[in-house]
């Protein structure tokens, strides 16, 4: 039996506790409960208020259900969410606001991956936490663009070409409006921005056309003297020419003598 | 006295349920070309949106691969529309090439109502494809 025992399964014996054995149940005279059974008991106690008839009228309006249930409760976590996108407002010159359609991740992660390698960051905020971040500073206008999905992409204005170029791989993905060095740019602008030269190029281009404007005042000035030399040179040439001619028909004649 | 009960006896599950029925009802096969144009700056641009996110769903792609969503964003304060290019085959019966929607004042259930009543009759009856009968039933058959 012992063997047969050993070989099934060992269920733990359960654990008796006698409360009565026979005797009469006691209620006339219950004894006190100990004094953590008691705080239990006061605690879970329930608490009914004046009953209706007795209250005023204006205790019994269903109006105040409505303006009580929208109290703003103050979240520190939101607080923290909302300092932390203003950080990223504040520390990046590039903010790219971006509207989402239905998209997989399957299909995001490779878009953020690529964006992430070109340092640049694609996030996703709220609207309540956007609007606590923002209200308030100079980023206030952006709070219209937040009504439906959006996302937010934080960088550098030097990438704003390769943003581009990442995004045409995701149509899901639609840009609207960006914050390039505190100047709020529509999408068109944005574009344009982005078929930019690099800025020492730009630089040069600049100069160039500087330069240009006193360039071609000297070559008009200078203008009038160089076609004249032109035309002596030419006509040196031309009176040249004939003497050489000269020589080869005397060259000519003197053989025929000959 | 009692009162004759008057009133519904299942209670409307909201906006967000109207919303998800039309959305199950949507047929794109007859649509060639979805265009939703929005300024995004605009004020009544959030409905246009929505709908947007709804239109580029998985699901309702599927009813036709064929079927192009364009997004345009544009910042000239215009109002928002969405157009809707039919399908050539379909055009020449239903006498209509094109149908816009300008989506200024409307809002994302009512889009979606609109685009079930002008779009989703078009598309066209879908067709019993042949089964395939094992030998015992061609045997049967010829038999």
């Amino acid at each position: 039996m012992a063997l047969i025992n050993r070989g099934l399964l060992k269920t733990a014996a359960p654990l008796l506790c006698t409360r009565r054995f026979r005797g009469k149940i006691n209620i006339q005279k219950p004894r006190k409960p100990h004094f953590g059974r008691q705080i239990l008991i006061d605690i879970s106690k329930p608490h009914f208020g004046p009953p209706k008839h007795l209250l005023p009228e204006i205790m019994k309006c269903e109006k105040i259900k409505d303006t009580i249930a929208k109290m703003e409760i103050d979240n520190p976590f939101e607080r923290i969410l909302a300092n932390e996108c203003l950080n990223w407002f504040n520390t990046s010159k590039m903010v790219v606001f971006l509207h989402v359609n239905s998209i997989n991740m399957e299909d995001k992660t490779p878009v953020y991956a690529s964006l992430k390698k070109n340092d640049m960051h694609l996030r996703t905020y709220g609207k309540k936490i956007v609007s606590m971040a923002t209200t308030g500073t100079r980023y206030e206008a952006v709070n219209q663009l937040f009504t439906s999905h959006q996302n937010i992409i934080f960088g550098q204005p030097e990438n704003a070409a390769k943003m581009f170029k990442i995004l045409k791989k995701a149509p899901q993905l639609v840009v609207m409006a960006g914050i390039i060095e505190d100047k709020l740019l529509s999408k068109n602008e944005l574009v344009e921005f982005s078929k930019l030269p690099n800025l020492d190029v730009a630089r040069s281009q600049l100069c160039s056309v500087l330069q240009s404007a006193g360039s071609c005042l000297v070559g008009q000035l200078n203008q009038s003297q160089q076609i004249l030399v032109s035309h002596l040179e030419k006509h040196i040439s031309i009176q040249n020419s004939p003497t050489t001619e000269d020589n080869q028909t005397e060259s000519i004649d003197t053989k025929e003598e000959s | 006295m009692s009162i004759p009960y008057s009133g519904t006896i299942r209670r409307s599950g909201g906006v967000v349920s109207a919303i998800a029925k039309q959305l199950r009802a949507v047929n794109l096969k007859a649509a060639k070309r979805i265009t939703v144009k929005f300024d995004p700056f605009g004020d009544n641009v959030t409905h246009t949106r929505n709908f947007l996110h709804y239109m580029s769903s998985r699901k309702i792609s599927l009813t036709n691969p064929n079927c192009v969503l364009k997004t345009e964003v544009v910042c000239d304060r215009s109002e928002p529309t969405v157009d809707i290019t039919i399908v050539p085959s379909i055009a020449e019966t239903a006498s209509l090439k094109k149908v816009t929607f300008k989506s200024g004042n409307l809002t994302c259930l009512e889009l979606l109502q609109l685009l079930n009543k002008h779009i989703t009759p078009l598309a066209p009856a879908e067709q019993i494809t042949t089964t395939i009968s094992t030998k015992l039933e061609k045997k049967g058959k010829r038999k």
